[in-house]
Order: structure tokens, then C-alpha cells, then sequence
């Protein structure tokens, strides 16, 4: 396929994806304030947190001064995007599959950004000495990506299929999803093999598709392959893959928010004590009152 | 029947009366010996036919709710419009925003890696039966918010090949399945996407009684509405509790040889102490070893007689937020009337995480009265030099169970160690312990649960790992001849531990004694010339 | 709700046999209880304990501690186990007819 068609098809799925996400981040972010709900260890806690330790070990902390360290909440995050640490103390077989699909799928990332400074390069005429390197680099990190992805994604479709722990909680869109996923990886591989030379291919794609030049084209396999890969990102913000992102909000609304109340929240807190609640058990007595505030503090259980 | 079929989730809503799953104490893991031989050990008690004709007896051959047979169609029909109408109010902002956020995030990421189902002690106790996964529950559950409160639902769940029925058998076995789980969180703790299953149970535990007005009746009619009205779910009343304590202050004065008195709404003393009322009654060396180091330490505190200020449980933590943030405004107004700096939270677990943390955000303004846990304070006391010490008193062997409540939830893990290190020279450490422990198995409400039973879940099951790691830190001494002590800072895990030692008959075989931290702070004052502990002789 | 026959009449109980009408209980009912639990004679030991937590019961609304009930009886703790197999909480509060009692205790 030659010329806009291409323009077209990934700007709009860009596009897609990022108004999708920007939408599910801020209905999380809109969310309101919720009762506290934290879980040792809180790793932002300074010393305390080696050993799951909060400020409410101090004597009458509410007098004293909260010490916050950010360092070990990026230590930690970074072993579980790194290294996948949980999933390796604590579920091992699943680890060396669940390891390479997410590092396949980093380093397809690493690999277009890699082609994306490639079309600067051309663009903005490099020598090609410095080119060749990166074009190099960007062909093994593609390649490696794509093979340890497959071997990722197939190995867990196989792991869902086979582990009778998996088995019964693996839906049709979750075999659907490592399959998808595994035809990225493996029309990857195909189009790689196919073509003379890849990363050119692919980094004379990209210029071409952020320069909009009409003469952009990719054919057969490489096709497919860019197809199918856009598709996904454009499927990707309707599942649980979005963990990526919000898994930031579990841990920091939930898990580490050990917040006490300040003045800030109390304004909100007292908009949703003033709302109304239509609950029917018996005893939450919602004909009584019309809001939470009524409920609780009116009412208070007495007859 | 369905012992050895593997589980579908669909299988929650098979329209017959047949159970899930049937649980034999053969398939369990292993106790250490002299609990490692079954055979003479008590089995599970099966339903009557009685019990059989009349009861809701589907999921596990376990009944805690004691859920009588809908007399018709009509009847079950209208219990499922109803949990469905409360699916879609979870998701409501007005109805449900103490815990829209987390549960949403829950629902909507968790990627079924199982890592959570090896943490959980009440699945891996149960020699893994597939009812039990923390999963289990919360994939069904999931599938239903999806299908029933979301828009599209239906069609979707088809498409996405995650369809389960809406039905008599799926609600009346979901009602149970929540009260299989101890709520000890531990299952969240290690999902590394911070999904939290233990939130998920109690979601739905709150749509059972917030929509629907089902609730075990402990934590509920005999619970918060009893406390609400009388003063605590024991049905102690203020003159009783007061009354009480007088004998009890003249017992110990006598036995002890000291002066002991309870100091009752004293205005603007510092301190309000807030024990749970059970304490009281069943567990009177705590109630009495606060009233004692208080005084040693020339604090100025006071016990209330106010509806419900003696009695410091909030059972709402487990089921329902309306009736939780009842009980814990009214404990912070009584606080607030007497005019006290603090509420010291007695030796419970789930009433510090009622008044530490869940509350927190409900008592705003003038109700935000500080509050601290009796392990921060009696810390301070010890090391404060106030009262002289002779550890030798408390040479003998000591472990330590640590509350999910206090410790998992709050973080509170080392002010207990500090106090324990110094106080006894035979301390030593469960596996694993601090915010990695076993829950005692009597989490979520199970300890005052014991309808139907139910019990001997809480002692063969779900106590089951926590049996086995006490066992185990006390293996250099296993025999009666040793006395040794548990010390298990909470009275919900008081009595669920009481269950294990009767179901296994625990203090005559292994000379394991349970009780609080007051006791063993109490009982190595120097000054004190009368051992305080007792030992179970009375 | 569960019923029971006991000592000729039609009674209403928990799950665990604990009468839930205690007014219409009466010695018969607790020589019934007894023996269902394999104690056929009830000694003036056992009445001793039984009428004491009766009549707390009915006053105070609820059941007696259990150092209450070994001071006003006098018997150990042990001695109750003899006289009352299950122990005082689940066979003593039960054969003298009052509800079990429930809530942290
Ligand atoms: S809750 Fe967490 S650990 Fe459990 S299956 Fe879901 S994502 Fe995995
Ligand atoms: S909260 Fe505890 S008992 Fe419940 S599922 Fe999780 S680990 Fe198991």
C-alpha cells in the first residue's frame, strides 16, 4: 500500500489511543477521594518501609513531622518494570514467559523510537557512517524483541491453556489477546526476514510517514506487520494491558495513600458526605435522609 | 461429588443443589505431629438433615450464614433483582464513593497471573481447592459488574467468552464464598499489579447487606445494631460493664495484692482507653493489666460508660460502611463529650483499622479527634523509665502473631518487638512474621462468627496455617511440659485461637497459652510480687 | 428457624439448640438438655451453677463472666468441665436456657 492511506490509518489510531487513554486516566484521576484503604509495606515511608513500617508506629504521631524518601518507591518500581521482580519471588513459572513477552514488547519500543531517530537522521542528513550504527542496533533490538515476544506470547497461551491454575479463568479475550499479540511478534519476524534490509525499510517508512510524503509505502509482509501492530495499540486502552499506566494508581491511590485528612480534602469530603445515597437494605434507612451525613450522623442506628 | 472435577466459574451458578466442593480433612496440608495424625482428631461436623432441609447448603458443606431456603420462585427472583440493582449502585459515585476508586481499579486490571492465590492461607491450607482462590470469588464477581452494571454488558460477556448467569444459585452461593475470605489482604499484597481481592470480597459483602439486607447476624443484628443500641454485640450494657469491671477490680486487688481501679468518665482526663467490651468478659488480665500499667505510669486516663464508648469493636469494617462509619462517629463524639486528648485503641485489630485509617475520612472538623494504638503508647511507657522491669519473670518461651489489622493494614510493626525483645529473653519470631504473616483465620468477622459450622472451618481450614507456624516457633519445646506464650495482641484473634485450642485441644497437648501483650508487660513488673499471668488456672 | 422437642414441648432454638423463647423455659428442659448431652441426673452442683446463671441472666441481659460464675458457685473451672461436658458457655448457658451468647466473647 502506497501513499495516504497510511497517513491516515496511523495518525487516526494514534490519535485513538491517546484520547482513549487520556480519557481512562482521567476518569481515575476524577475519581473521588475514597476512605483510606493503605497496605504495609508503604514505600515512600523513610527507613520505616524495609521492614513494612508507617508513621503510625511513631509515639502520638499526628505531633510529629512525616519523613517521605521517593527513592525507594523508584527502586521498587523500577525492579518491577525491570526485572519483574514480584512475579519472580512469587510466581516463578509464570516469570520466564511473562519476562520475555514484556521485554518483547519493550524492545519492539526501543526499536521504533530507534527508527524514529533514524528518519531524523535522514531528514536532517547524517553521515552515513552514524546511520549505519543505528540502523544496526535498531535491526538486533527489533529482531530479539520480536523472537522473545513470540516466545513470550506463545508460551503463555500454552501456560493458560495447559496449568489447570490458568485454565478456568482464561477467557476467549484472553487467549485473544496472546494471540494478537504473538502475531505482532511474529509477522515481525516474518517482515524482517522478508526484507533486504529491515531497519532501513522501517526507518525510511517512518520519515516518510512524519514528513507526510505522499510517496510513503510498505508492502507484503512489512505491511502486515505495521497493520497489525496499529490495530493493537488501538485495542490495547480497552483491556487490562492498560496496567502499564494505572498500575501507578493502584499503588499510589490505594496502597500507598496514607494520607491524614488535611483542609483540602475535608472541602471534598464534606460534597460527598453530602450526597445522596439510594441504598435499600433495611437498616441503611435511605427514606429517612437524603445524604450520607443524614444517614450516619442523624440517624446513627437509633430507632 | 465435585471433589475432584476441576471448577469453572460458571459452575457457581449450576441451578442444582448439588455443593462445589466437599473439603476432607485428608486433603489439607499437614500439621505438625502430634496434629499430624487425622485420625484422632476431630473431623468437620456435617449439616443435619434438619439443617439440610431447611438451610441454603450449595458452595463447601460449610454454613456460616445459616441462609434459609427461598420459599418460592418469586422469592429468588426478587433477591437477584435486588444483588442486581446492587452491582450497578457500587459503581455509583453517591452510593459508593468510600471505595469507587480502588474497587475500579480492582476490577478493571487485573491480568488472572495468579500470583495472589499462593499468598492466600486459606487456599493453600486447603490443599489448594479451587473454591477458595482469591481469584475465585473475585473473577465471578468481576463478570458480573461487567455483564449486569455496564452498558453493553450482556453483549459483551458473550463476545469476550466470559458470560456467567445471574441466578437463585449464583447469589446464594456468593454469600457464603464472602465469608470464606479473612479480608487479611495478603493475597494484595503480593499481586503485582496491586489488584486487591481482599477489597473485592468485601465490595460484595457490602452489596449483600447495603442492598439487600443480608449480613451474618454476629456482625450484623447481634453486632453493630446491638452495639448502636445497647452498648456492644456481647449484650453488655453500661451498669453491666460497670459493674463488671467493680468485681473485677476487687478480684485482682485481692489476688494481686496491689490497688487496682478503673477510672470511669473522667472529663479531660488525657487518655481515653477504648477495649473491646469482649475483653471484659472473656479476657479480664487485659482489661485490668491496661488499668494497672496506666496507673504505674501516672497516666490520666479513663474508660467510658456511654453507649457504645466501652466497647471498641466496629464490625462495620467487615461488611458494610454505613453502619461503619456509625459506630465510629459515635465512638469519636463520646471522645469528644469527655473531652479527652486521645482515644488510646485497646488490643483489637479491626477496631484500629476502623479508627486509625478507614474512618479517618468520615470524622472530619471536630470529630478528627487523634487517635493511637496501644502498641506506640505502651512503648513509650516501657522505655519511658516509669516503671522498673525484671524481665527474668517472663523466662519462658514467647512468639508473636501479628494482627493483619495493626500490622498488614497500618503498618505498625516494631513498637511490639521493641516492647517483646526487652520484656522476655525467650522471644522469638514466627515464619514469616511482621507485615508477612498468617492471618489467625478468624479475619473479616470470621472469629465472632460460629453459626451453623462454621467453627470448624475457622479451626481445620482457615486457622490452619497459622496453627501450624505457632507449632513450629515453639518446635524446641513441643510437649505440655514447657508452658509457652502466645502473644496475641487482638481480641478477634483471641478467640479465633480459642477455637483452634478447643477444636484440637491445644493447651493440654502442646502447653500453648494465649493472651495479650498487656499481660506480659504486667507480669514482669518488679514490683509486682505475684506472678500476673495464670497460666489457664482458675 | 430451628425447632426442637424437648421435654414435651415444641421449642424454638439456633442452629446450635440454644432456646430462643427463654420464658418458656423450665427444669424439665434443662434435665432434657442434660441428657442429651449424656448427663442423666442433675446434681444440686449442677442447679447451683444453673440457677446462678439463670437468674444473672434474666438481670443483667447477658451471661455471667466466667470468674463470676466460679466465685458466686465456688466450683474451678475444671470442676464446671465435669459438670458440664461442653463447658459453661455452650452446655451450662444452654441447659439453663438462655441464648448463646455471641459478639467478641
Ligand atoms: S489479582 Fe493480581 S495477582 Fe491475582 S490474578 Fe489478578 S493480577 Fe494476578
Ligand atoms: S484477603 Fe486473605 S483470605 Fe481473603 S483471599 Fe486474600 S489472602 Fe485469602
Amino acid at each position: 500500500m502506497t501513499g495516504f492511506f497510511w497517513h491516515f490509518f496511523i495518525y487516526i489510531i494514534l490519535f485513538l489511543f491517546l484520547v482513549i487513554m487520556a480519557y481512562r486516566i482521567l476518569s481515575i484521576l476524577r475519581m473521588p477521594v475514597h476512605l483510606r484503604w493503605e497496605l504495609a509495606p508503604v514505600l515512600h515511608d523513610k527507613e520505616r518501609y524495609r521492614y513494612g513500617g508507617s508513621y503510625l508506629e511513631e509515639y502520638e504521631w499526628w505531633g510529629k513531622e512525616r519523613h517521605k524518601s521517593y527513592l525507594p518507591v523508584i527502586a521498587y518500581m523500577a525492579g518491577e518494570i525491570l526485572l519483574m521482580k514480584g512475579v519472580w519471588k512469587n510466581n516463578r513459572s509464570l516469570w520466564p514467559f511473562s519476562f520475555t513477552l514484556h521485554y518483547g514488547i519493550y524492545l519492539v519500543i526501543i526499536s521504533v523510537i530507534l527508527h524514529f531517530i533514524n528518519a531524523m537522521f535522514i531528514v536532517s542528513g547524517t553521515p552515513a557512517a552514524v546511520m549505519d550504527v543505528f540502523r544496526g542496533i535498531a535491526a538486533v533490538i527489533g529482531i530479539v524483541g520480536y523472537i522473545i515476544g513470540s516466545i513470550g506470547a506463545v508460551g503463555l497461551m500454552f501456560k493458560r491453556y495447559l496449568d489447570r491454575n490458568y485454565r478456568a479463568y482464561s477467557s476467549f479475550s484472553a487467549y485473544f489477546k496472546l494471540i494478537f499479540l504473538a502475531a505482532i511478534f511474529i509477522s515481525g519476524i516474518i517482515a524482517w526476514v522478508s526484507s533486504v534490509n529491515y531497519a532501513t525499510e522501517m526507518s525510511v517508512f517512518t520519515r516518510d510517514l512524519f514528513t507526510l510524503d505522499s510517496g510513503i509505502t510498505a508492502t507484503g509482509a512489512l505491511a502486515a506487520h505495521i497493520i497489525i501492530t496499529s490495530v493493537f495499540v488501538l485495542y490495547l486502552p480497552f483491556t487490562d494491558m492498560v496496567h502499564f499506566i494505572t498500575k501507578f494508581f493502584t499503588y499510589h491511590s490505594v496502597r500507598w495513600d496514607d494520607e491524614p485528612q488535611d483542609e483540602k480534602m475535608v472541602k471534598k469530603l464534606r460534597d460527598l458526605i453530602a450526597q445522596p445515597l439510594t441504598w435499600s437494605g433495611p437498616h441503611v434507612k435511605s427514606d429517612r435522609g437524603n445524604s450520607w451525613g443524614d444517614m450516619v450522623q442523624k440517624e446513627n442506628g437509633k430507632e | 461429588m465435585a471433589k475432584n472435577k476441576p471448577l469453572k466459574l460458571t459452575d457457581i451458578s449450576r441451578e442444582v443443589e448439588d455443593r462445589l466442593a466437599d473439603i476432607d480433612i485428608e486433603e489439607l496440608i499437614p500439621l505438625p505431629p502430634p496434629y499430624d495424625k487425622n485420625g484422632g482428631l476431630p473431623g468437620i461436623t456435617q449439616l443435619s438433615d434438619d439443617q439440610k432441609q431447611r438451610l441454603v447448603n450449595n458452595l463447601d458443606g460449610f454454613s456460616a450464614l445459616a441462609l434459609p431456603k427461598p420459599k418460592n420462585k418469586e422469592e429468588e427472583d426478587k433477591y437477584v433483582r435486588q444483588f442486581e440493582a446492587g452491582l450497578k449502585k457500587l459503581l455509583r459515585k453517591g452510593d459508593n464513593w468510600t471505595f469507587l476508586q480502588p474497587l475500579l481499579l480492582s476490577l478493571e486490571h487485573c491480568v488472572r497471573c495468579q500470583t495472589c492465590s499462593e499468598a492466600c492461607p486459606v487456599y493453600i491450607a486447603s490443599g489448594r481447592q479451587e473454591i477458595y482462590r482469591p481469584t475465585y470469588r473475585a473473577e465471578i464477581f468481576r463478570r458480573l459488574i461487567n455483564k449486569y452494571a455496564k452498558p453493553g454488558g450482556k453483549w459483551l460477556a458473550k463476545l469476550k467468552g466470559a458470560d456467567i448467569e445471574l441466578n437463585w444459585a449464583t447469589i446464594s452461593r456468593l454469600f457464603e464464598l464472602a465469608y470464606r475470605c479473612n479480608l487479611c489482604r495478603r493475597c494484595s499484597q503480593h499481586c503485582p499489579i496491586g489488584v486487591d481481592n481482599g477489597l473485592i470480597t468485601r465490595e460484595l459483602r457490602k452489596l449483600f447487606s447495603q442492598e439487600l439486607g443480608w449480613a451474618p447476624k454476629e456482625l450484623h443484628e447481634k453486632g453493630t445494631v446491638l452495639q448502636l443500641q445497647v452498648g456492644s454485640p456481647t449484650g453488655l450494657r453500661p451498669n453491666v460493664a460497670k459493674d463488671n469491671l467493680e468485681f473485677l477490680d476487687e478480684d485482682f486487688t485481692e489476688s494481686l495484692g496491689i490497688k487496682v481501679e478503673t477510672v470511669w468518665d473522667k472529663k479531660d482526663a488525657d487518655v481515653l482507653l477504648l477495649h473491646s467490651a469482649g475483653d471484659i468478659l472473656s479476657f479480664p488480665e487485659s482489661v485490668i493489666g491496661f488499668a494497672i500499667i496506666c496507673d504505674a505510669a501516672g497516666i490520666s486516663w479513663t474508660l467510658s460508660s456511654e453507649i457504645p464508648g466501652y466497647e471498641g469493636v466496629n464490625y462495620g469494617v467487615f461488611y458494610d460502611d454505613v453502619q461503619l462509619a456509625r459506630v465510629a462517629t459515635r465512638h469519636v463524639q463520646i471522645a469528644r463529650k469527655l473531652g479527652v486528648k486521645k482515644i488510646v485503641m485497646g488490643e483489637c485489630g479491626h477496631e484500629h483499622k476502623a479508627l486509625a485509617t478507614v474512618a479517618d475520612r468520615l470524622l472530619i472538623g471536630d470529630l478528627n479527634i487523634p487517635r493511637e494504638s496501644f502498641m506506640t503508647f505502651f512503648e513509650n511507657i516501657v522505655f519511658s523509665g516509669k516503671i522498673k522491669f525484671d524481665p527474668t519473670k517472663n523466662d519462658f518461651p514467647v512468639t508473636l502473631h501479628d494482627p493483619c489489622n495493626v500490622v498488614r493494614n497500618l503498618g505498625i510493626v516494631e513498637p511490639q518487638r521493641r516492647i517483646l525483645r526487652y520484656l522476655c529473653p525467650q522471644f522469638r519470631e514466627m515464619t514469616p512474621h511482621g507485615v508477612d504473616n498468617y492471618c489467625c483465620g478468624g479475619g473479616g468477622g470470621l472469629a465472632v462468627m460460629s453459626d451453623v459450622n462454621i467453627n470448624d472451618f475457622k479451626a481445620a481450614v482457615a486457622g490452619r496455617m497459622k496453627f501450624k507456624q505457632i507449632l513450629e516457633a515453639f518446635s524446641d519445646h513441643p510437649g505440655p511440659e514447657v508452658k509457652k506464650y502466645l502473644c496475641a495482641p487482638c481480641l478477634n484473634c483471641k478467640l479465633q485461637l480459642r477455637v483452634i485450642w478447643d477444636y484440637y485441644g491445644v493447651q493440654e497437648k502442646s502447653g500453648i497459652y494465649f493472651g495479650g501483650l498487656a499481660e506480659l508487660i504486667v507480669n514482669a513488673m518488679a514490683d509486682l510480687k505475684k506472678p500476673f499471668i495464670n497460666w489457664g488456672e482458675m | 428457624m430451628a425447632k426442637m422437642e424437648l421435654a414435651g414441648m415444641m421449642l424454638e432454638v439456633d442452629e446450635h439448640g440454644f432456646m430462643q423463647e427463654t420464658d418458656r423455659w423450665n427444669q424439665d428442659v434443662a434435665r432434657a438438655y442434660g441428657a442429651l448431652e449424656g448427663v442423666n441426673e442433675l446434681t444440686e452442683e449442677h442447679w447451683a451453677a444453673l440457677n446462678y446463671l439463670r437468674s444473672y441472666y434474666l438481670e443483667n441481659g447477658i451471661c455471667p463472666m466466667i470468674r463470676r460464675l466460679i466465685k458466686e458457685t465456688g466450683f474451678p473451672l475444671k470442676k464446671l468441665y465435669d459438670l458440664f461436658p461442653e463447658g459453661p458457655a455452650n452446655s451450662a448457658c444452654k441447659w439453663a436456657g438462655v441464648p448463646k451468647s455471641t459478639g467478641c466473647v
